[in-house]
C-alpha cells in the first residue's frame, strides 16, 4: 500500500528583500495512514513552513514551493490549483495550529466556527448542521457541549478553545490531521489531557497525524516515527523508539543528551556550543558543522545524501556509511 | 538558622479588575498571590513551580518591588524591605537583580550592550568611568561573550547570547541574589543546557542565591537545591528538590509530576490525568483551591482550608491528607 | 475645502512608495525657500501697472520673462511662488518643533505615571483634539493680528498652530510609552534603580523616535496646508507677503479669465503637500519593526 502523504524532495523558499531564506531545503517523508509521524526541530528551522507547504498556504508575497512533490493519496498537491486546494483543506488534511486564540476567530461563536467546515464540505444547514456541531464537540470532549454553542472564543480557557480547533480539524473526517504545536501553549497537566485525547480520537477514528513539536517529551508519548529537522533540512528519520534509543546524528545525540532528566541529578549537563544558523547564510556543506563535535573536513565541503544506517532509519551524516 | 537571606512572610497581592467605563470602583479581586510564605538560604536555588497564571511572576514581582503587595512582609537580611529608607533601598537595588525570560524584551533595542551592562553601576554611584568599563568587560567575560560585543546592539544577537547579556547585567553590581523567572523557556532547546551550566558555574564561582522560576519541571530538578511549588497563589508544597521528587506528599504535586512527559519513551511513569481545568484566581474555589480536581479529595476539603504541616525539616505541605 | 485633499490622500497610501520623485520635490522647495533671492527673477512685491494680468510666458519691455505670468498688480507669479516657499517651510518646522516638543513631554508623563496624572492630560488633549482647529485658528489669528517676525515668521499662525497640534503627539507618545513601560527591560530598569526621570528619557524615549519622525512628516503637510488655508482666507500674514494661499485667494475672483494666478501656487501646495505625505508613508514603512522585519 503506498503512503498516504509522501513529500519528496519539497523545497520552499522564502524571497525577501535581503535574500532568499531556505526555510525547507530539500525534505522528504512519509506518513501512512493513522500513523503518527513527530516533526521535531528548534525554532525557525522551517517546520512550520513544511506544514503550510503541504497545505500551499504559504505567506504571500514571497513564500514559494520552488521544487518537490507533494503526494497526497496519490495525487500532487503541488499542481492542484487553488480551487482544487479549498476542497481539500479541512475535508481531507485539516490542522491544529498552536495559538487558538489567534487561530479562532474572535467574532463568531463556537457553533459558527465549528459549523462552518460542514457547511462548506458537506452543504449542511439547520438542524442537521446544529447536531453535527454537537456531535464534533462531543468527540473532543467538551463537556455539556450544547450549552457551550454560544460561546465566543474569549469566554473560554486554553484547553478548551484547542479542543475547539479539534472539533473544527476533525470535523469533516479528514483523514489527515497537521498538528503545528498544538500543546505548546497549554498548561503541562492541561497539556496531558490534550494528548490523551489526540490519542483516543486516533484510535477511534483511524486518522493519521502530523505533529509538529519542539517537545521530545511529547514525540516519546504521541509518534510512531519521527523526523528531525535542523536548518530547513530533515537530518535523521526513524522509528521513534528506535530513534531515542540509537540515535546516530550527532545533532540528535546531542539533542537527547542536552536535555535534564527528571528522574536524576544530573552536575553538568551536556550542551551544544554555538546556536541555529541563521536560514538566510547557511554554510557550505552539513548545516550542522560548524556546531558538531565530529566534524571532519568533508563535512565542510558537501552537504550529505540521506543514507540508511538500518532499517527504516535514514541518517544525513558523513559518519554514516553509505 | 542564620544563613538566611530572603524570608517572604504571608505576602498576598490581589489585583482589581475594574469594569469598561467607569474606572473607578473595582468589581472583584484577581488573587494573584495569597499568602505565600517561604524562605532562601544563601548559596542556594530555591525553585518555584506551578502552572501558568498561579502567581510565579507575581510574587517575583513583589520581591523586585516592582509591585506593591497588598499585605504580608517581605525581609532581606532581617530588615523589612518594604519599609527600608533610601540607603537601605539603594543596598537592595545593588544586590537583588533579576534575568526575565524573554531575551527579546529584556533588554532595550536602542541601548548598545555596553550601556545596558553599565546601567545598574550608574544608578549606585560610586564607580568611575575607567572602573565600570572594568567591570563591564569583566562581566562580558564571565557570561563568555567576546569582549569586543559590548559596542553591539541586541538585535546583532541570537536569543541565547542575549540571554548571556542579561546575565552579565545582573552580574554586574555584585549581586547576593538573582531572581531567574523562566530564564530559558524562551531559548532554543539546543542552547538551554548552555544557559542552565553558565548559571550553575556562576553560582559556583561568586557564590550566588538565586531564586529561579520555571514549569518545566526537569529545568527545575537540575537548577534547584529546594523547590515550592503553587497551585493558584498558594504555596502548596515546599521540600529538598529530591524529596520533592522522589516522594510527592501533595496530590497537586503529583499530578505535575506524572504531567512531565519524559524525554525518553523508555522511561515509565505513572499518569495521573487531572480533571478539569485551573480554576480562575478571581473566584477560587472554597477550602482547599485544589479540590475540584483532587483525585484523593475528601468531604472536608471542600468547606474547610488545610493549614500548613511541617513534616520534617525542611519539608512543608498544605494538604488535609497531612 | 482643502481638508477634502486630506482623505482622498489616504487613499493613494495604499500604494508601494518611492522616496526619490517626493523627496526631490521636497528638497526642492527646501532649496527655493532659503535660496530665493538667488534662484527669483525679481522681487516678489515689486508692482507694475503695465505688467498687469499677463499670461505666462510673457517677455515685458525690460526683457524679463515672466514664466509663470503675472497678477493683478504686476508681480512676477514665480517669485513669488518661489518666496512663498518659505513661509510654507518656516511655519511648518517651527509648529511641528513646538508640536512635537508639547505633545511628547506630556505623552511620556501620561504614559509612563498613568492613573489621575495620565487621566488629567488625556481628556485635555481630547479636548484639544475636538477643537475644529481651522477654526480656532482663525478666531486666534485674527484676535492677535497679523504680524511677521523678520519679515519671515507669521508668530500667530506659528504659536496657534503649534499649540493646537500637540494633542495629536500626544495622543501617540502615549499609547506608544504604555506599550514599551510593559516590556521587561524597564522592569530591570527599575530593579537596576534608575529614577522615572532617568527612565522615561534614557529608556523610553530612544524608542519613541521613530514614531516621533513619522508623525513628524505627516504633520508637515496637514501644517502647511492649514497655513495655506488661513492665508487664503487672510488672516495670520500681512496682505502684500508672498504665500501660496494668499495667492492663491488673490486669484479667486478672476480664475476664470486669469487662470494662472492661482492655479500655480495652487499646484505647489498639492505637490508638496503630496510629497511630504508620501514621504512620510516611506519613513513609516522604513522604521515600522513591524514591516521591517522582511
Ligand atoms: N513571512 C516570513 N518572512 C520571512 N521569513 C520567514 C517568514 N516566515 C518564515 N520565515 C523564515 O522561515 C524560517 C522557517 O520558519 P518556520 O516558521 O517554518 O519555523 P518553525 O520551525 O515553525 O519555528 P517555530 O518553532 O518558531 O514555530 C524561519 O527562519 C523564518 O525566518
Ligand atoms: N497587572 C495585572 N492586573 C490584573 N491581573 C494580573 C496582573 N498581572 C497578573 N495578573 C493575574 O494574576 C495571576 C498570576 O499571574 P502571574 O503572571 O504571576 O502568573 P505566572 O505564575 O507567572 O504565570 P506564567 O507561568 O503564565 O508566567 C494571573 O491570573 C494573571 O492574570
Ligand atoms: S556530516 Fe559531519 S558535521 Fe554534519 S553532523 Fe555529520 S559529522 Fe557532524
Ligand atoms: S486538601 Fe484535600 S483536596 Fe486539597 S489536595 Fe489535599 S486531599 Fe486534595
Ligand atoms: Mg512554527
Ligand atoms: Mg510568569
Amino acid at each position: 500500500m503506498s503512503a498516504l502523504l509522501d513529500v519528496q524532495n519539497l523545497k520552499t523558499y522564502y524571497f525577501a528583500r535581503r535574500g532568499v531564506v531556505k526555510a525547507v531545503d530539500g525534505v522528504s517523508f512519509s506518513i501512512d495512514q493513522g500513523e503518527t509521524l513527530g516533526l521535531v526541530g528548534e525554532s525557525g528551522c522551517g517546520k512550520t513552513m513544511t506544514c503550510h507547504s503541504i497545505l500551499k498556504l504559504l505567506p504571500k508575497p514571497g513564500g514559494r514551493i520552488v521544487e518537490g512533490q507533494v503526494l497526497f493519496e496519490g495525487e500532487d498537491l503541488v499542481l492542484k490549483t487553488e480551487r482544487q486546494m479549498r476542497r481539500i483543506r479541512g475535508a481531507k488534511i485539516s490542522m491544529i495550529l498552536q495559538d487558538s486564540m489567534t487561530s479562532l476567530n474572535p467574532a463568531y461563536t463556537i457553533e459558527n466556527q465549528v459549523g462552518e467546515v460542514f457547511a462548506i464540505h458537506q452543504k449542511l444547514k439547520g438542524r442537521a448542521l446544529k447536531e453535527k456541531v454537537i456531535e464534533a464537540l462531543k468527540l473532543v470532549k467538551i463537556p455539556a457541549a450544547e450549552t457551550r454553542l454560544r460561546a465566543f472564543p474569549h469566554q473560554m480557557s486554553g484547553g478548551m478553545r484547542q479542543r475547539v480547533a479539534g472539533a473544527i480539524a476533525l470535523g469533516a473526517k479528514p483523514s489527515l490531521i497537521i498538528a503545528d504545536e498544538p500543546t505548546t501553549a497549554l498548561d503541562v497537566t492541561i497539556q496531558a489531557q490534550y494528548l490523551n485525547l489526540l490519542k483516543e480520537i486516533q484510535a477511534e477514528t483511524g486518522v493519521a497525524m502530523m505533529f509538529v513539536t519542539h517537545d521530545l517529551g511529547v514525540v516519546a508519548r504521541m509518534c510512531d516515527k519521527v523526523a528531525v529537522m535542523y536548518a530547513g533540512r530533515i537530518v535523521e528519520k526513524a522509528e521513534m523508539k528506535d530513534l531515542f534509543r540509537h540515535p546516530r546524528h550527532p545533532y540528535t545525540i546531542g539533542l537527547l543528551a542536552c536535555l535534564p532528566k527528571m528522574d536524576a541529578e544530573l552536575d553538568k549537563l551536556v550542551s551544544i556550543p554555538g546556536q541555529p544558523p541563521d536560514l538566510g547564510a547557511l554554510p557550505d556543506g552539513c548545516h550542522f558543522a560548524p556546531r558538531c563535535p565530529e566534524c571532519m573536513e568533508i563535512c565542510k565541503q558537501k552537504y550529505p545524501e540521506e543514507r540508511l544506517a538500518r532499517d527504516e532509519h535514514y541518517v544525513s551524516c558523513w559518519l554514516v556509511e553509505k | 538558622m542564620n544563613d538566611t537571606i530572603l524570608e517572604v512572610k504571608g505576602i498576598t497581592k490581589h489585583y482589581p479588575i475594574v469594569a469598561g467605563v467607569v474606572r473607578t470602583k473595582p468589581i472583584g479581586w484577581v488573587k494573584a498571590v495569597d499568602g505565600i510564605e517561604f524562605s532562601i538560604r544563601k548559596g542556594e536555588t530555591f525553585g518555584l513551580v506551578g502552572e501558568s497564571g498561579c502567581g510565579k511572576t507575581t510574587t517575583t514581582k513583589l520581591i523586585l518591588l516592582l509591585e506593591e503587595a497588598t499585605e504580608g512582609a517581605i525581609m532581606f537580611r532581617g530588615t523589612d524591605v518594604f519599609s527600608i529608607g533610601r540607603s537601605g533601598l539603594r543596598e537592595y537595588r545593588r544586590a537583588v537583580q533579576a534575568v526575565f525570560q524573554d531575551p527579546f524584551s529584556s533588554l532595550n533595542p536602542r541601548m548598545k550592550v555596553r550601556d545596558i551592562i553599565e546601567e545598574p553601576l550608574v544608578t549606585l554611584h560610586g564607580f568611575s568611568k575607567k572602573q565600570r568599563e572594568e567591570r563591564i568587560a569583566e562581566c562580558l567575560d564571565q557570561v563568555g561573550l567576546p569582549p569586543g560585543s559590548g559596542s553591539n546592539y541586541p538585535h546583532e544577537f541570537s536569543g541565547g547570547q542575549r540571554q548571556r547579556i542579561a546575565v552579565a547585567r545582573a552580574l554586574a553590581p555584585n549581586p547576593d541574589l538573582i531572581i531567574l523567572d523562566e530564564p530559558v523557556s524562551a531559548l532554543d532547546v539546543s542552547v538551554r543546557a548552555q544557559i542552565m551550566n553558565l548559571l550553575k558555574e556562576l553560582q559556583d564561582r561568586f557564590g550566588l542565591t538565586y531564586l529561579m522560576i520555571a514549569h518545566d519541571l526537569a529545568v527545575v530538578r537540575y537548577m534547584s537545591t529546594r523547590i515550592g511549588v503553587m497551585y493558584l497563589g498558594k504555596l502548596v508544597e515546599t521540600g529538598r528538590s529530591e524529596d520533592l521528587f522522589n516522594d510527592p506528599l501533595h496530590p497537586y504535586t503529583e499530578a505535575l509530576l506524572s504531567a512531565a512527559l519524559p524525554t525518553h519513551p523508555d522511561t515509565s511513569r505513572n499518569e495521573i490525568v487531572l480533571t478539569g481545568e485551573v480554576p480562575s484566581p478571581v473566584d477560587p474555589p472554597s477550602g482547599c483551591r485544589f479540590h475540584p480536581r483532587c483525585p484523593k479529595a475528601m468531604d472536608i476539603c471542600s468547606h474547610i482550608e488545610p493549614v500548613l504541616a511541617r513534616m520534617e525539616p525542611d519539608r512543608e505541605v498544605v494538604c488535609h491528607l497531612w | 475645502m482643502f481638508r477634502i485633499g486630506i482623505n482622498k490622500l489616504a487613499l493613494i497610501r495604499k500604494f508601494p512608495v518611492n522616496p526619490g520623485i517626493p523627496l526631490l520635490i521636497v528638497l526642492l522647495c527646501i532649496v527655493m525657500a532659503i535660496f530665493a533671492p538667488y534662484i527669483a527673477p525679481e522681487s516678489p512685491t515689486k508692482q507694475s501697472l503695465p505688467n498687469q494680468f499677463q499670461e505666462p510666458g510673457y517677455v515685458d519691455k525690460d526683457g524679463t520673462k515672466h514664466y509663470l505670468g503675472t497678477d493683478k498688480f504686476g508681480r512676477d507669479n514665480l517669485s513669488r511662488i518661489i518666496y512663498g516657499a518659505r513661509i510654507s517651510l518656516v511655519v511648518a518646522v517651527l509648529t511641528i518643533i513646538i508640536a512635537a516638543f508639547i505633545g511628547t513631554l506630556l505623552g511620556l508623563v501620561a504614559g509612563y505615571y498613568g492613573g489621575w496624572v495620565d487621566s488629567l492630560l488625556m481628556r485635555i488633549t481630547d479636548v484639544g483634539l475636538a477643537l475644529p482647529l481651522i477654526l480656532v485658528a482663525l478666531v486666534l489669528a485674527v484676535v492677535y493680528g497679523a504680524e511677521l517676525i523678520a519679515d519671515l515668521i507669521p508668530i500667530n499662525v506659528v504659536l496657534v498652530i503649534g499649540l493646537l497640534l500637540w494633542p495629536r503627539f500626544a495622543r501617540q507618545i502615549r499609547g506608544e510609552t504604555l506599550a514599551i513601560k510593559e516590556q521587561d527591560y524597564i522592569a530591570l530598569a527599575r530593579v537596576a534603580g534608575c529614577s522615572p526621570m532617568r527612565i522615561m528619557i534614557k529608556h523610553i524615549f530612544p524608542n519613541v523616535i521613530p514614531t516621533l519622525l513619522v508623525l513628524c512628516t505627516l504633520n508637515v503637510g496637514y501644517v502647511i496646508l492649514l497655513e495655506a488655508s488661513l492665508s487664503f482666507l487672510g488672516v495670520g500674514v500681512p496682505p502684500e507677503t508672498p504665500t501660496w494661499g494668499l495667492m492663491v485667494s488673490d486669484g479667486k475672483g478672476v480664475i476664470a479669465t486669469y487662470w494662472w494666478i492661482s492655479l500655480f501656487p495652487g499646484l505647489a501646495i498639492m505637490f508638496l503637500v503630496l510629497s511630504l505625505n508620501f514621504f512620510g508613508d516611506w519613513v513609516r514603512d522604513k522604521l515600522d519593526p513591524k514591516l521591517r522585519q522582511v
